[in-house]
């Protein structure tokens, strides 16, 4: 049926101011148990760097010419990249002098969507350990680029922060490890282990960079097996930090590594105080006195609920969302029927590892980190409980009534519709950076309204409130994302009221090659980015340590509301066997070219598996995955509308 | 009409006597503005009302879109369901509470607004008793016999909904001197005098005519002057139980005056 009421849809969605109102997010102990709702370890967030990315700088004549250790291994691939990179001659000499064999196998390929060019591949099967010389020659004199190389040793460079915070005057401290690695990246021995066994980091330097350039440049301390070097940022905004390694092997086969870390620096937001009232018999408001909380609108926060009760002082709960900062003051609310049911008391209520964070990317704001303690005091709590849906319904997402705020950010995009206003439909969108060219509606039947906004670089946050704006024209309406379409519907229902809430039964919130865990594109090739000038810049939320303290934010009844899909090619060596000819290099198998299949299954979610034979945006070596027709059927056939 | 003895008990103490009245109408909702159904409960009762509930059950998947509005036979409106969450409700959205139905009473005297009661989980989203958008106080006073309605409008497209019962549970007193009040209110307030105890105020009868020609003159004081002395009868003007010099002064005092 056409409604008349299609005619005013552009004022409706381009125009006007829509409402957001944040939940009050409440779930059980069991996801403090589970690790779902505490921040990890920065160490063991992410995949390693298993590859190098080498500056190329030609000389005045266009030629570059460099050695390069390369260590024993099943598979060694190299890729020249940069401007008019289809143009270099490109040629490569192993330590017994051989420039080619028959386990030599040079490719072309598209780096389309990263470049707008073709680049060379060279693939070499069983490579001699030792010095390599490759040269390139036929560049721009002055001009630059990167050779990309990743050999299949299994040795891989573990690098991290030692904190996710990333604090104006506070040192940021990134400590890099060698370990052994698997087929996907999983580490086979820790750190102390492997270097136990001969595995060493023998050279490192570490750079760091902000919008200006350059900033430092140090070499790294030895603390053991790990070498660390830290930084002061001393403005706010962009910044990263990239390190290049020298190792060597317990054979003595030397190779290099490359990494980067990407990070946000803030000012530190300081509590100064926090008092509770009363909001009700049910619930208790903790409102956080904050300075600096100026620069934000809203803050994310979390924070674990100790309380006298069975057992002791136990967690009972987590309670935490986004709080809308209001004469400096930001709030949490409590619904004390969560220590009626997990056993507590209303005696010795205590906040434990209180975090406050940027709602982009859960960016942390505390200086000193989370606070690990805070009592309250007592407070009553109900007595009996009859805890039926509309009860835990209201513990999990709070009553609405606290905290609304305006956004007048409309979507810049005309969506293309078939949708229906005033109707339940299924919104299918895109992901990061996107040129709009991704779900095709006709593979869904009924009323779909499909959400474009192209080349928006938006924070999960900036992105679920983008479909909160689009989502105004609905009653009602799950989301079917693709990439980071998925976080960003993992992250509207977890903590904003919306259409979602809304949504009939059936599967709310489908995503397909969504980086729940990060993708390391996000940082890599960023780097091509800033060079040549294409993407939409770096995306902090689906780095992997972005990703990973947002996704501790995220509970399991958000998840159990998941459903993800991933796709891959069939990967097997000495065939077009990847999804990207320049990502290949960069990423885990298996992978569809933007995102490891690790990262995109969501702990706690439905993960509905691996599709074999696609990837992830068109320009790739398969089809890309929107468009398995099987998968879209499905999606939209289970759908909550 | 039921008779709704089981509503008894909740009835107030002064209040004589509540009925609930049922009615009937085309059950289906018309969809996105297109008109209303109308559910017609005649009742049959006399006196004015006292107070006045309300029951409503109504399947419909959006309540939001629901505007319900009872009227009375003289055409007072009271408007009991005016699109629940809107406008903008907060957190339920830009297009009211889409929770599920209304089956329950709406009633002056409820502790809950009856619209403040969405939810995603609950069905019927709302339910039990509950305050209607406009006080049914309105409809104090008014008489009850003749046609009551009950409008169901959905002003929203795609959900529509129906119809499956609307009564209203009527408390009615007299009125006799048709003034709005219940007569013993009037009595109580000294507003009407009754001087015989019977709780019709004097100004609907003229207990002092005792003769029944219409007025009360000679005749009548005869009568009380030949019943004097002898116990309750026609010239026991004020109900003392005999006839005796307060009821020659009670003719005198309305002498032609009734």
């Amino acid at each position: 049926m056409v409604s008349p009421h299609l005619l005013i849809l552009p004022l409706l969605t381009f125009g006007g101011v829509t409402n957001v109102t944040p939940k009050h997010v409440g779930a059980p102990s069991s996801d403090l148990l589970n690790g779902r709702l505490r921040s990890p370890d920065p160490a063991s967030v992410g995949r390693p760097f298993g590859h190098a990315m080498i500056p190329v700088e030609f000389d005045v004549h266009g030629n570059w010419r460099q050695t390069v250790p390369i260590p024993a291994s099943q598979h060694l691939s190299l890729v020249p990249i940069g401007h008019d990179c289809h143009e270099w001659d490109f040629q490569v000499t192993d330590p017994n002098g051989e420039q080619d064999g028959p386990d030599w196998r040079q490719t072309t390929g598209d780096m389309q969507p990263f470049l707008p060019q073709e680049a060379t591949r060279l693939d070499i099967r069983y490579p001699a350990a030792g010095d390599w010389e490759v040269a390139i020659s036929n560049g721009d004199p002055g001009a630059s680029g990167y050779l990309l190389i990743r050999d299949r040793s299994g040795i891989a460079l573990q690098m991290h922060p030692t904190s996710y915070a990333s604090i104006v005057s506070q040192p940021k401290t990134v400590r890099v490890a060698l370990s052994p690695v698997d087929a996907q990246g999983d580490p086979l021995l820790d750190a102390v282990e492997a270097y136990s066994e001969g595995l060493e980091i023998t050279r490192a330097t570490m750079s760091w960079h902000g919008t200006e350039g350059l900033i430092a440049q140090k070499p790294m301390d030895r603390s053991g097996p790990w070498l660390e070097q830290s930084f002061n940022p001393v403005t706010t905004g962009p910044h990263e930090c990239r390190i290049q390694i020298e190792g060597i092997d317990s054979q003595g086969h030397r190779f290099l590594r490359t990494g980067i870390h990407h990070f946000h620096a803030e000012n530190a937001v300081e509590i100064t105080g926090i008092t509770t009232r009363e909001l009700d018999e049910e619930r208790l408001a903790i409102d956080l006195m904050l300075t600096n909380a100026i620069e934000h609108p809203n803050l994310l926060i979390g924070s674990e609920v100790w309380s006298l009760g069975t057992g002791g002082m136990q967690p009972r709960c987590w309670i935490g969302g986004i709080s809308p900062v209001r004469n400096g003051q930001a709030t949490l609310v409590l619904d004390r029927r969560w220590l009626t049911a997990e056993g507590g008391s209303g005696e010795s209520l205590t906040l434990r590892s209180l975090r406050i964070a940027s709602p982009h990317a859960a960016r942390p704001l505390l200086a000193s980190g989370p606070v690990d303690s805070i009592l309250l005091g007592d407070t009553d709590i109900p007595q009996e409980l009859d805890i039926d849906s509309s009860t835990m319904h209201s513990m999990r997402h709070g009553k609405g009534d606290l905290g609304s705020f305006s956004i007048s950010r409309q979507s810049p995009s005309r969506p293309s519709r078939s949708d229906r206003y005033g109707g339940h439909n299924l919104i299918i969108s895109h992901g990061y950076c996107s040129d709009a060219d991704s779900w095709n509606p006709s593979d869904f039947t009924g009323d779909v309204a499909e959400y474009i906004n192209m080349f928006q670089n938006f924070s999960h946050d900036q992105f679920a409130q983008d479909f909160i704006s689009f989502g105004s024209p609905y009653k009602s309406y799950g989301l079917v994302g693709h990439s980071q379409g998925g976080n960003a519907a993992v992250h509207l229902y977890t903590f904003y009221w919306s259409g979602l809430d809304w949504a009939s039964e059936g599967r709310l919130l489908q995503c397909l090659g969504t980086p729940f865990g990060g993708t390391s594109l996000a940082g890599n090739l960023s780097i091509l980015g800033e060079l040549f000038g294409f993407g939409c810049g770096v995306n902090y939320d689906l780095t992997y340590d972005g990703a990973a303290e947002w996704l501790s934010y995220i509970p399991t009844s958000t998840r159990q509301k998941t459903w993800t899909w991933t796709s891959t090619v069939e990967d097997q060596w000495w065939s077009y066997d990847y999804c990207h000819i320049l990502t290949d290099l960069v990423l885990w198998d298996p992978d569809d070219g933007v995102v490891e299949n690790s990262e995109g299954d969501l702990d706690g979610a439905n993960n509905m598996g691996t599709t074999i034979g696609w990837c992830h945006i068109k320009n790739m070596a398969e089809p890309r995955e929107v468009d398995d027709t099987n998968r879209s059927s499905e999606m939209d056939a289970e759908a909550a509308r | 009409m039921n008779s709704t003895l089981l509503l008894l008990p909740l009835l107030p103490a002064c209040i004589a006597s509540g009925s609930s009245f049922c009615g009937n109408g085309a059950p289906q909702i018309p969809d996105d503005g297109n008109g209303s159904t109308t559910w017609t409960i005649p009742v049959d009762a006399d006196g004015i009302v006292t107070e006045a509930r309300l029951h409503i059950d109504v399947t419909h998947p959006w309540v939001g879109d629901l505007q319900i509005i009872l009227r009375t036979p003289d055409g007072t409106s009271v408007t009991i369901v005016d699109r629940p969450g809107m406008p903008d409700g907060g957190w339920i959205g830009p297009w009211g509470c889409g929770g599920d139905d209304i089956d329950g009473f709406f009633d002056d005297n409820a502790t809950i607004i009856g619209e403040s009661m969405c939810s995603v989980t609950d069905v019927p989203v709302m339910h039990g008793n509950m305050m209607p958008a406009e006080p049914l106080a309105t409809m104090l006073g008014l008489p009850a016999q003749g046609d009551w309605t009950v409008e169901f409008i959905d002003a929203s497209p795609v959900d529509a909904g129906t119809v499956k019962n609307a009564c209203v549970i009527l408390y009615t007193a007299p009125d006799c001197n048709a003034n709005g009040i219940p007569d013993g209110t009037d009595i109580d307030n000294g507003d009407s005098q009754d001087i015989d105890g019977n709780g019709i105020p004097d100004d609907c009868e003229c207990p002092t005519d005792t003769t029944g020609d219409g007025t009360t003159d000679v005749n009548d004081l005869l009568l009380v002057i030949a019943q004097f002395g002898l116990g309750p009868g026609d010239g026991d003007v004020d109900g003392s139980g005999d006839v005796d010099v307060a009821d020659i002064l009670l003719i005198i005092d309305m002498w032609n005056e009734c």
